[in-house]
């Protein structure tokens, strides 16, 4: 952990535990693959071929991305999101949305 | 070790996500513990603002603001995970565009058709809607008002507006956006079962052994169900999954029969499963004794289009449903054309893959769950469809028991809660009761403490119809609450647009953010939403969900109920009502229609008091503070009379106090417990021991069976227009996108509806993937970019286009016709062209 994040506690950006499905026999080359990505943690998994994992990144979009290229990876079945935590609310980028 | 923040939150992230598959990681601390205590996050449950499914979320706030959302552990439904729209849930409220003032059209200092949108007061607003209600009121009388609600709407906001239109301003033309998403299945239920929504519930998920999907794309639309679906799938030995779609979608990735299908020949397939059940005696002969009718209905009924139009001059029985009883040798003897070499020919299904289905249905030791939505709903065939599959369950006795269930899903949060339960259709009261019915309207009449005659005993305009009726000036006040029909319905060009901009009328629109509805309207309302207000949701398995306020709205902005209320206050009973009817009851005649809706002695039965949790915490109650009672408490407290005190039995709901204690309790509820499985001995109270099974729905206590033909759909593919069109969803938009759109990531993930296509079509037509394109039909165009890759691949002939996206409004294309029963829009087919821009 940087000193960045230990001393700003407001700078918590956004953080999500998800739970990943993967096709089962294929754990070990999506786990390498997985592990490759910037900001996610495997934590443990089960039986059943589902990792949990923690995802980190400065902004929900940043996140967002993350899941995307996670479910595209091959011999992912399913990226479920479990908990949010995004303390960028408060200076959210707005306006995704407009009349052109 | 000292920890950071930051590792507590992660920590808690990996915790809850364990937690949601059943593994514990015991060193990490619990983030709420810790949130709780150092940062002053208050947790507390909501439902999710957005689908059917209703899962429970936990709601973080801190400062007055949502900044954290767990999925709830604690919830049967979604069982600690969440969905992407879920995941991003708390930005919706965040937009930019937030409207906090009413907006009301003017030219010269006052109101003018043609004006521009200027800032007013509530109060002017009010004033300025109330003088175009009682000028229409009083020249043309109750049927020119109208009112278009939501599925969205909490329970006491449906329930309010309901007794708004149908009690105060004695009018049934008040309809909900359900009408355009479960109306067949509603229509279905009633025919069958002679009770409205499913017999089963989510649990159906783990005790089945094989999932049908009749159209659904529940990996996008109903991702946690489908998780809970691939759970069993891939952990149960010999579970199977059949996918049935008109094009191909994420589901077939985990499906072991994938079928694509012509479409409106699922009605094909479904008798076709029938005769085979039939013609293999493989039908469950005890129950069909016990527990069914066999009936046979009307047909050529047409497509439920203006009347003038030529496909309704040309139908024989346009809009008719009688059916009549027939005998098993009967039903049989109509099913027998439908071979398998005949259905294979007129899907286009593989024989091989339409036999392993029909051997599945067949097979008495597997447990079928059969699932749909919008494929079945929206088909202008869509109450016979529904009674197909359940011809099928019934045949099979596969039907309400752990695994066995034909179970229809649910579009909107609280289409079930709100639009079916409390009944805020055109011809319908709350559970289950009709307008029609005199003993109906005389219990509504006894519970709301009204004078016999206060409610209209004829159905009012169906959502369809309101769009026609505003154009052709029948309906003159209008008030759309909750929902972006504007761009939801279908034919807009020809039939909405020119009826909210016909000068005669005066159309108001309730909404957090501006819309297409918004942009059409006369006067808009800046609404509260979701946690920024108390409410209760009902889901598709029957659940209610109640949540407290957890945020105050952005100044300005009121509740629905709020402002249902408050415009009641402008209206006096002798103003509105007729002489007889108030020679009835003499002493309302000087009263407000806010003091006899709403200060009846029920619904301000409960006094103001402080609303908090288990843990302390207090929540505000807005509306509360405003009225000067428990204004949801109450309503809910009057609207459950009709559920455990009304003539039609097993709609009990839970008392309010306890629903605020329970992560949702599945109706219905008797002494505080809920019932999983309808029609069920020993799961149903309203089931006689000895019964096993009873359907009370029906007087006999018997299902019907009803037999329907294939009968084609209005407008097909043809040498000018020679493609289908099919709309629908995506995952990360929710409905019209004015919710989803505005969270930056999910727009960004998928910013603008494209023209789905075969390469091989695009080929023809000379596209490349990329290149802009028009879609035409005989109603209207609209251009968008041509995808041949992507999630969803059409089969040739047929083009996918998403609904979401406001500024290609594909509504412009789409047809009008509906089911005739169910009066809802079909817009999964109808004939186009694609050609270049």
């Amino acid at each position: 952990m940087s000193d960045e994040h230990k001393n700003n506690e407001e700078d918590v950006g956004c953080i999500v535990g998800a739970v990943v499905q993967l096709k089962p026999g294929v754990a070990s080359d999506v786990r390498q693959r997985l592990l490759g990505c910037e900001g996610v943690e495997i934590h443990t998994e089960d039986e059943q071929s589902r990792l949990v994992i923690t995802m980190e990144a400065k902004t929900s979009k940043a996140v967002l991305k993350l899941t995307e290229h996670i479910q595209n990876l091959e011999g992912v079945l399913s990226v479920t999101p479990v908990y949010q935590h995004c303390e960028e609310n408060n200076k959210q980028q707005q306006g995704g949305w407009q009349w052109r | 070790m000292a920890i950071s923040r930051r590792d507590f939150i992660k920590s808690s992230a990996a915790t809850a996500a364990a937690a949601s598959i059943n593994i514990s990681i015991p060193t990490l601390t619990q983030a709420m513990d810790f949130d709780a205590e150092k940062n002053k996050i208050r947790w507390d449950k909501a439902p999710c603002r957005f689908c059917g499914v209703g899962c429970s979320v936990m709601v973080g706030t801190k400062d007055n603001r949502v900044v954290a959302t767990q999925a709830d552990p604690k919830s049967e439904v979604n069982k600690g995970i969440n969905c992407i729209k879920g995941y991003f849930l708390s930005k919706i409220m965040y937009g930019e565009d937030r409207l906090t003032s009413p907006l009301l059209r003017m030219k010269g200092g006052k109101y003018h058709k043609e004006g521009k949108f200027t800032p007013v007061s509530w109060d002017v607003a009010f004033d300025t809607m109330a003088e175009k209600w009682k000028k229409t009121l009083k020249e043309k009388g109750p049927e020119a008002v109208g009112m278009f609600g939501s599925g969205q709407w909490t329970i006491m906001e449906g329930y309010a507006a309901s007794k708004l239109m149908k009690a105060g301003f004695r009018s049934n033309n008040i309809d909900p956006n359900a009408r355009h998403c479960m109306a067949s299945a509603v229509g279905a239920f009633m025919r069958a079962f002679g009770s409205d929504e499913p017999m089963g519930c989510y649990d159906d998920l783990e005790h089945a052994d094989a999932f049908v999907l009749w159209g659904s794309n529940m990996a996008e639309m109903h991702p946690i169900l489908w998780t809970r679906i691939t759970n069993t799938r891939l952990s149960k030995p010999g579970a199977e999954v059949h996918v049935l779609s008109t094009y191909e979608h994420r589901c077939f990735d985990l499906g072991d029969n994938n079928m694509v299908f012509t479409p409106q020949t699922d009605m094909v397939i479904l008798n076709y499963i029938a005769n085979y059940i039939v013609s293999h005696k493989a039908y469950d002969q005890k129950f069909i004794d016990k527990h069914v009718n066999f009936k046979d209905t009307i047909t050529d009924i047409g497509y439920g289009l203006r009347p003038e139009h030529p496909l309704e001059q040309k139908a024989k029985n346009s809009g008719k449903g009688k059916m009549s009883e027939i005998s098993f040798k009967a039903y049989a003897k109509l099913l027998k054309p439908y071979t398998l070499e005949h259905t294979a020919k007129l899907s286009g299904v593989p024989k091989e893959n339409l036999l392993r289905l029909a051997k599945l249905y067949a097979n008495p030791k597997k447990k079928i769950t059969s699932l749909w939505t919008m494929g079945f709903n929206q088909h202008t065939r869509g109450v016979w469809t529904n009674g197909l599959l359940y011809n099928i369950h019934l045949l099979t006795g596969k039907i309400s028991e752990p695994g066995n269930s034909p179970f229809s899903l649910t579009g909107q949060p609280s289409a079930c809660g709100t639009a079916r339960e409390v009944g805020t259709f055109s011809h319908r009261l709350p559970a289950d009761l009709v307008v029609k019915k005199k003993e109906h309207r005389d219990f509504a009449e006894g519970v709301w403490k009204l004078p016999e005659g206060t409610i209209p005993a004829k159905p009012g305009y169906h959502a369809v119809e309101h769009n026609r009726m505003l154009k052709d000036g029948v309906i003159n006040a209008y008030w759309s609450m909750c929902n972006n029909n504007v761009q939801a319905a279908a034919n807009m060009n020809e039939e909405t647009l020119p009826g909210y901009r016909n000068p005669d009328n005066f159309v108001v629109v309730s909404d957090p953010y501006p819309t297409a509805s918004t942009m059409a309207a006369d006067l808009i309302l800046p609404t509260a939403m979701w946690v920024e207000k108390e409410g209760a949701y009902g889901n598709a398995e029957r659940r209610t969900q109640v949540w407290r306020q957890q945020v105050a709205s952005p100044k300005g902005a009121k509740s629905d109920l709020w402002q249902l209320m408050e415009f009641s206050k402008r209206f006096k009973v002798k103003d509105i009502w007729p002489a007889g009817l108030i020679a009835k009851s003499p002493k309302l005649r000087n009263k407000t229609l806010y003091e006899v809706l709403y200060r009846n002695g029920n619904v301000d039965k409960y006094p103001t008091q402080k609303v908090t949790d288990d843990n302390g915490n207090v929540y505000a109650n807005d509306e509360m503070d405003h009225f000067g009672f428990y204004v949801q408490k109450g309503l809910f407290e009057e609207y459950r009379l009709f559920g455990t005190t009304g003539p039609k039995k097993g709609h009990n709901l839970a008392a309010y106090d306890q629903l605020h204690k329970e992560h949702g309790m599945r109706w219905p509820v008797v002494n505080g417990v809920e019932t999983k499985w309808r029609y069920r001995e020993g799961s149903d109270p309203f089931v006689p021991a000895g019964k096993e099974r009873y359907f009370y729905g029906n007087k006999d206590g018997r299902a019907n069976i009803i037999f329907a033909p294939y009968e084609q759909p209005p407008e097909m593919p043809d040498q000018t227009f020679d493609m289908w069109l099919c709309t629908g969803r995506v995952l990360e938009h929710w409905h019209s996108g004015t919710m989803t759109q505005r969270v930056p990531e999910l727009y960004k993930a998928v910013p603008d509806a494209q023209i789905f296509m075969h390469p091989e079509d695009a080929k023809k037509r000379g596209f490349k993937r990329g290149d802009m394109a028009k879609v035409q039909s005989r109603r209207g165009e609209i251009s968008a970019m041509v995808e041949t890759r992507g999630r969803n691949k059409p089969p040739k002939g047929l083009i996918f286009v998403p609904w979401f996206d406001a500024r290609r409004l594909i509504n412009k294309v789409t047809l009008d016709a509906t089911d005739p029963l169910s009066k809802q829009t079909d817009y999964k087919k109808c004939a186009v062209r694609v050609v270049k821009v």
